[in-house]
């Protein structure tokens, strides 16, 4: 294929990869082009090949991880099929920023890249200076230690350094997923800064309602890795949800609801449009207050840990058949608050009291819960038999393979099968659940939503950390908000949604719940 | 200390290091440890509690590869058993001591920027070396959050030796450098998604520290105060 033309930066034709020892292709023929300062987005649900796609228009395989990749790939300036990433015409932000930064200092992780171009001394000192002057880097420090930022800035120091790479291209895996409402909003205001001066985008994203604003373009796979649709944004993604043809991704709510008022005119021509909003939205059924035993009470609960307390003087209580959501930003003591409820921490004041209540405790990072490399041996390590936890892991919609290894699953099938052997296990009265839905496409959440009111209608407690309010409104029938460790608030989820969109409440308001307010809602009762 | 040149620090603490390693004289390296002690609190300026914190591994192996020269008879140059153990155990808190002066008034970057600039060690291996050291937190940190998630999973009616044994399970360790090593090679390509391996030569020259006036000083004033010891502690016997 000749090389991109008429101001393309890429050009991929017939791209397809096939992993080893793989049945099918894990992306299939897929044509696009990106041209100088466009920004594409790729969307598709999990497994859909979306990174994979992203590492072979990189280059990065067949030349750094293995497999085949047939098509052509094309940057302007290199060789058909080179390695564009490193070579300053593209730069990449890995999914996980924990293992994307390899520096110990700020000022060493921007230089890292320009170090290995043997940019000249003088050079790269302007560089760092000119990323930490503006966003996404404002507000780091030279000197500052890497180890030491939190989740959100790891990820703007990793974007600030492919920033100062000053590529042609930069495509970035997930820059939101597993931050806050306002950390996902900063990252996104950095991305659009990165990309205002001329630079093309490649984003792969699940949370498309952060970055529907900063692409111009989408190209949307199916579960099998093959295009679906590519075109215009906010045509694609409005006729998407008006076709409900896209299951598998989590679509914008306006978008939903419009899809949803048109096709209640359709069927009749007067509809109340708050209440179709409110439906499609899920407010229109939030839960009322659980009346049943306590199952999990915590009283002024204070966790010290590295001289300061994590968690101070939280109270709260947990009924059966209740869930119980718990949201605050990055860093507030959320999942440390889902830790002392399971009785994994002790409290160094205060008490936390189970009434005779086993506690099962799903973690953020779901592998953390196994410990063997077969799933019949990590069903004997839970004492259980291998036809039991078959049969869990079946109900799960898991294939009970006994010589699996559990990290063999995605992350999403990982907290699912989780969920299910702790289920089979213990025989549970509450449930903890930290961060369950992130990563999870549109499915997953349908599938997690039903998980969650399944518990719930046996009669246990659950406590489920989110960071989706709109979501944690849906699933929960009381929010409890963190901030540095502190309960700020505990109410229904309504009120919740209402102080937050009033800046009353430490979280960003969520657009769900704005939309409803646009549309005359006073988060009450449905009309 | 941090503005010197560390190469010459290294070169100098395994002066140091081969020092200890050769006395076996308890007063010497108990003297060589308290000016160790001096130099990491009170010329590097560490706190005492992250100073005691770096020390306790070293106190560890010194008292558990000293015991049992202590409990058991000797008959090494006449010494007693606790002689014997004395000097043992002081010799792994010295070396400790001098890891810990090297390793608190040295940036990691500059460390490896001299290795490669200067000691022509391969690039790849010294930025990998220093990428794994970012890793160890990160390590530790998922540990921490693994035996938790094993406690979460007791009943709650557990033993505290049950609590305290959770997650210390050999397969456990096992899964966990699993983890370890799939976030090693996610590392790896990060590292090399950002040229790497396109690196020509060395790379830049940014920043690569270079030895100086004050680290010839540096080194030669070491070297006299090793051999003022071994003066008037040779002469004490």
């Amino acid at each position: 294929m000749a090389p991109p033309e008429g101001g393309r930066l890429l050009a991929a034709s017939g791209v397809a990869v096939r992993f080893p020892r793989a049945t099918r292709d894990a992306v299939g023929e897929v044509t696009l082009a990106l041209r100088a300062g466009e920004r594409l987005a790729l969307l598709g649900p999990s497994g859909s090949g979306k990174t994979t796609l992203a590492l072979a228009l990189l280059g990065a395989i067949p030349h750094l991880v293995p497999g085949m990749r047939r098509g052509t790939v094309s940057w302007a300036g290199l060789p058909e099929g080179a390695l564009a990433a490193g070579t300053g015409v593209a730069a990449a932000v890995l999914q996980d920023s924990d293992a994307q930064l390899v520096a110990l200092t700020i000022e060493d992780e921007l230089a890292f890249a320009l170090e290995n171009r043997g940019l000249p001394a003088q050079e790269i000192d302007t560089r760092i200076e000119r990323a930490l002057a503006c966003a996404p880097g404002l507000g780091l420090s030279r000197r500052d230690r890497t180890l030491t930022l939190s989740g959100g800035w790891r990820q703007r120091l990793a974007l600030a350094a492919a920033l100062a790479e000053a590529p042609r291209a930069l495509v970035v895996d997930e820059p939101v997923a597993h931050l806050d409402g306002a950390a996902a909003r900063d990252a996104v205001a950095a991305l659009d800064a990165v990309c205002r001066d001329g630079t093309a985008a490649l984003l792969v994203e699940h949370r498309i309602d952060h970055v529907r604003a900063l692409v111009s373009r989408v190209l949307v796979l199916d579960a099998l890795g093959r295009p679906l649709v590519e075109g215009e944004t906010e045509t694609i993604l409005r006729d998407l949800a008006a076709r409900d043809a896209a299951p598998g991704l989590r679509l914008p709510p306006d978008l939903r609801v419009a899809a949803a008022l048109t096709r209640a005119r359709a069927a009749d021509g007067d509809v109340d449009a708050l209440a179709v909003a409110l439906s499609t939205l899920g407010f229109d059924r939030l839960a009322g207050e659980a009346r049943g035993a306590a199952l999990l009470e915590i009283e002024r609960a204070t966790v010290r840990r590295g001289g300061r307390d994590v968690l101070a003087d939280v109270s709260l209580s947990v009924r059966e058949g209740e869930v119980l959501g718990i949201a605050g930003p990055n860093g507030a003591g959320n999942s440390t608050l889902g830790l002392l409820a399971a009785g994994a921490l002790a409290p160094s004041r205060g008490r936390v009291r189970r009434f005779g209540a086993a506690a099962i405790h799903v973690p953020q990072n779901p592998a953390l819960a196994f410990a063997t490399g077969r799933l019949d041996a990590e069903a004997q390590r839970r004492g259980l038999s291998w036809p039991i936890a078959a049969a869990a892991i079946a109900r799960a919609g898991l294939e009970p393979d006994p010589d699996r290894h559990p990290l063999a699953f995605s992350q999403g099938e990982r907290r699912r099968l989780a969920l299910a052997l702790a289920l089979a296990e213990a025989r549970p009265r509450v449930a903890i659940l930290d961060e369950p839905a992130a990563g999870l496409d549109g499915i997953g959440l349908a599938a997690l939503e039903t998980d969650i009111a399944a518990l719930a209608r046996a009669g246990l407690a659950v406590l489920v950390v989110a960071h989706d309010l709109d979501w944690l409104a849906r699933i929960a029938g009381r929010i409890v908000v963190i901030e540095a460790g502190r309960m700020r608030a505990d109410a229904a989820p309504a009120a919740i949604l209402r102080d937050t969109i009033a800046g009353g409440l430490p979280l960003a308001p969520p657009p769900g719940a704005i939309l409803a307010a646009g549309m005359g809602w006073r988060f009450g009762a449905a009309p | 200390m941090t503005r010197l040149d560390p190469l010459t620090k290294l070169g100098v603490a395994f002066a140091v290091i081969a020092f200890a390693t050769l006395s076996d004289r308890a007063a010497e390296l108990a003297a060589l440890a308290i000016l160790l002690c001096v130099l990491i609190l009170g010329v590097a300026r560490v706190a005492p509690r992250r100073f005691a914190l770096a020390l306790a591994p070293f106190m560890f192996f010194a008292v558990t590869s000293s015991w049992i020269y202590a409990v058991a008879p000797s008959n090494v140059y006449g010494w007693s058993g606790w002689q014997v153990a004395l000097a043992v155990g002081l010799r792994t808190v010295t070396v400790g001591l001098v890891s810990m002066l090297f390793a608190f008034t040295t940036a990691p970057g500059d460390l490896a920027r001299a290795l490669v600039h200067r000691a022509r060690l391969p690039r790849r291996f010294v930025f990998g070396a220093l990428a794994a050291i970012q890793f160890l937190p990160v390590l530790a940190e998922e540990a921490r959050l693994a035996r938790l998630v094993a406690r979460a999973a007791l009943p709650s009616d557990a033993s505290r030796l049950a609590l305290a044994l959770a997650g210390l399970r050999a397969d456990a360790v096992i899964a966990l450098l699993a983890g370890a090593i799939r976030r090693a090679g996610t590392a790896a390509l990060a590292m090399e998604l950002r040229g790497l391996s396109v690196a020509s030569g060395v790379g830049s020259a940014w920043r690569v520290p270079r030895a100086g006036r004050r680290d010839v000083v540096f080194a030669a004033l070491t070297l006299a105060v090793l051999a003022l010891l071994r003066m008037i502690f040779a002469a004490a016997i």
